[in-house]
């Protein structure tokens, strides 16, 4: 008799429950079946924190990425893509809403979408033609999808494809109640400890609380070095997971959707390669050194650090990178096999980049230099076989539109995305995008803090507004020429750097009129 | 049999009400303190009847978890022999579980961040319990301590008005909330 692993026991368990969701779900609709689907079928796959200068598709020193170059000879690849925000909060939500931030006002750490707006979400406007499914490991992505949840079909809850749990927390799982946004913030973020975003931030429940400080015994475990993770198993704030499996059982729901139900509009956001960034064993020294540049440090880098302290980091950040492709390269071929991808458009983005340079690391920064914005952005249409590369700016506000045209759906008029170029949009190399910070201000009034930025033409803007160590100031690259951003050229091209500025208060007060 | 056996071994409820109102100002009181802490965080992005939801929801979790450290307490109480916690449980309780909630308070506010925690959380644990066994079965002795401990607990009951109906109110405002 052919025995059982338990791997395969749980990957069955989860399969047949999943299957029991599903069914449970499915009568509530109408959906069209696979045979007479006239709409296109949408997967959105979204790595966290991939900054797209760390991506050897985006001609990075390090070959992090052989298996996205595997798609990409299929797929639409964006050269000049950029995040609504610097962190998760604005860049998902930019996403989801086809705005920037300044519009839908998902600023802050943790933040929600403002209410009047969050009806015009993705999901809402895609419509009941399409079976809804999302899922969001990183927790702040998951509030958008709480807020969202009349809009899905299929919530599919933050934990679903953990590996083991790292606090205790019984409350992460309870998604789709219709208060969950208001549960995540009273268990999750308060009553039982605060979410790491902030120390001094003390659990509301004083017993259960101080019971929740016992999770650091099991964190020992695995977060000790073992064989297959030399530091430690990778986890979001709240659970451990193993990237080895949780793709392939993403891939797995994805093609269980699939085939039950057509069309589709699944967004699956992972949570890696944000991080703690904790590769397996063989992506461990898997890459060359390469020197890091030493850039001059900036006055509001949140640290001091100099390249020899986050040159092991930054080499940390690409293994992991590594390690997540490989497990993308298998649930391609997952996808691929099962035809999935025969009558869905797959699309690979992130909500934001990581940065190492000016004393500064991760994206907990109020700097916007490029590789913390620059994310990657491939679209591989139903069946295709041929590659494009687009080089005109985009950014992560026109995938709703995009998406809203190709599934035949009107398209909002409050929406400032537009058409991606190659699917129905013209490449616009004189075009602004914007992307933005100001997680310390209120989402209810006028920006008093913020970092902006502008990329047109090839120049790129940032402009520091309200910071009491760096009042009012303009920086200007040439990305063309200068892709490090060493260069500012304020001084030299004053006209350019003030008609940019101008262009960009103009888009900033039109918002801030809108409160 | 159980019953009988039960009310042999746990305090009456005219005991039981000083020493919850103990437990109610604490639990409560922490909860309040750090909700005003946080408000300046939740300020920025959640709006009135949003913040007040998380206050209900507090209110809640802290009957809950005020509960749970009664029954702890009663359970404690139906173990152990009458003369070693029933006979002066409003006492003995009291001191019990100012110690334990005492502590973890000031551990609260002093530890945050537990990067040693074989030096921190388990010697802590450890030197609450005996300190707060200690209290409650030596200090109890003290016929001052005794009147003093008494005094409080039953000063404390003022909190059970105020807070009992302000979660009821809260069991209301969530159980709308979720069905709406």
């Amino acid at each position: 008799m052919t025995g059982i692993s338990r791997r395969d026991f749980l990957k069955l368990t989860a399969a047949a429950a999943a299957s029991l969701g599903l069914a449970r779900s499915g009568p509530a609709y109408k959906f069209l079946s696979s045979a007479d689907g006239a709409r296109p079928g949408f997967i959105i796959l979204l790595f966290d924190a991939m900054s797209a200068r760390h991506m050897s598709l985006y001609g990075y020193s390090r070959e992090t990425t052989p298996n996205l170059e595997r798609f990409a000879r299929r797929a639409t690849v964006y050269h000049s893509h950029y995040a609504g925000g610097s962190f998760t909060t604005p860049g998902t939500s930019s996403i989801l809403m086809g705005m920037y931030p300044w519009t839908h006002r998902a600023i802050n750490n943790g933040g929600l979408i403002k209410r009047s707006l969050a009806e015009q979400n993705i999901f809402s406007l895609m419509g009941k033609e399409y079976y809804r499914a999302a899922f969001a490991e990183n927790l702040w992505a998951d509030l958008f999808l709480r807020q969202f949840r009349s809009a899905l079909e299929d919530h599919i809850s933050p934990t679903t494809f953990k590996y083991l749990n790292k606090t205790i927390n019984p409350f992460l799982g309870l998604a789709d109640l219709p208060d969950s946004d208001m549960i995540y913030y009273s268990f999750n973020q308060f009553l039982l400890t605060g979410d790491g975003s902030d120390p001094e931030r003390w659990p509301g429940l004083p017993l259960f609380g101080y019971l929740d400080y016992f999770r650091v015994f099991g964190e020992q475990n695995l977060d000790a070095p073992s064989q297959e993770y030399p530091f430690g198993v990778p986890y979001n704030n709240f659970y451990y997971f193993k990237i080895p499996q949780t793709l392939p059982d993403v891939a797995a729901r994805i093609q269980q959707l699939a085939g039950r139900f057509s069309p589709i509009f699944g967004y699956f956001h992972l949570w890696s390669p944000h991080e703690p960034f904790r590769p397996r064993a063989e992506f461990v020294d898997s890459l060359p050194d390469i020197p890091i540049l030493d850039k001059p440090h900036h006055p509001l880098a949140s640290n001091q650090l100099s390249p020899a302290e986050y040159a092991p980091m930054v080499k940390l950040y690409d293994e992991y990178i590594a390690d997540v492709d490989d497990g993308f390269g298998k649930l391609l071929d997952q996808l691929t096999a099962a035809g999935v991808l025969d009558n869905n458009y797959l699309v690979v983005t992130s909500d934001h980049g990581q940065l190492f340079e000016r004393g500064d690391i991760f994206h907990s920064t109020p700097l916007l230099f490029d590789s913390v914005i620059h994310v990657p952005l491939l679209i591989s249409a139903p069946g295709s076989k041929t590659h494009r590369d687009i080089y005109a700016p985009t950014s992560a506000i026109d995938i709703l539109p995009t998406f809203l045209s190709l599934a035949n759906k009107e398209i909002p008029a409050r929406g400032e995305g537009r058409l991606l170029p190659g699917f129905g949009g013209q490449e616009d190399l004189t075009r602004s995008v914007f992307s933005m910070d100001a997680k310390y201000d209120s989402a209810f009034a006028p920006f008093q803090q913020a970092t902006l930025s502008m990329v047109k033409g090839g120049m790129k803007l940032i402009y520091y507004l309200g910071y009491a160590a760096y009042p009012d100031q303009v920086e200007l690259y040439n990305l063309r020429e200068d892709i490090e951003e060493l260069e500012n050229l304020r001084d030299q091209l004053p006209g350019l750097a003030a008609a940019m500025k101008e262009e960009l208060l103009t888009n900033l007060t039109a918002a801030n009129n809108l409160l | 049999m159980l019953t009988r056996i039960l009310s042999r071994r746990l305090p009456g409820f005219h005991d039981i009400l000083p020493v919850y109102a103990v437990v109610v100002f604490m639990v409560y009181g922490w909860t309040l303190f750090t909700y005003f802490r946080y408000l300046h965080y939740w300020i920025d992005f959640l709006n009135v009847s949003e913040i007040f939801a998380i206050f209900c929801y507090s209110m809640l979790a802290d009957l809950a978890e005020s509960l749970f450290i009664l029954f702890v307490l009663l359970g404690i109480c139906a173990i152990l022999p009458p003369q070693f916690l029933k006979d002066r449980f409003v006492v003995r309780g009291t001191l019990a579980v100012i110690c334990v909630l005492g502590s973890i308070l000031v551990f609260l506010n002093d530890f945050p961040d537990l990067n040693d925690y074989l030096l921190t959380l388990l010697p802590w644990t450890a030197a609450t319990i005996f300190v707060a066994a200690l209290a409650a079965f030596v200090s109890a002795r003290s016929g001052f301590v005794a009147r003093a401990v008494m005094w409080l607990s039953d000063s404390m009951i003022i909190f059970l008005y105020i807070f009992m109906p302000v979660t009821a109110l809260s069991f209301v405002v969530v159980l709308f909330r979720n069905l709406a």
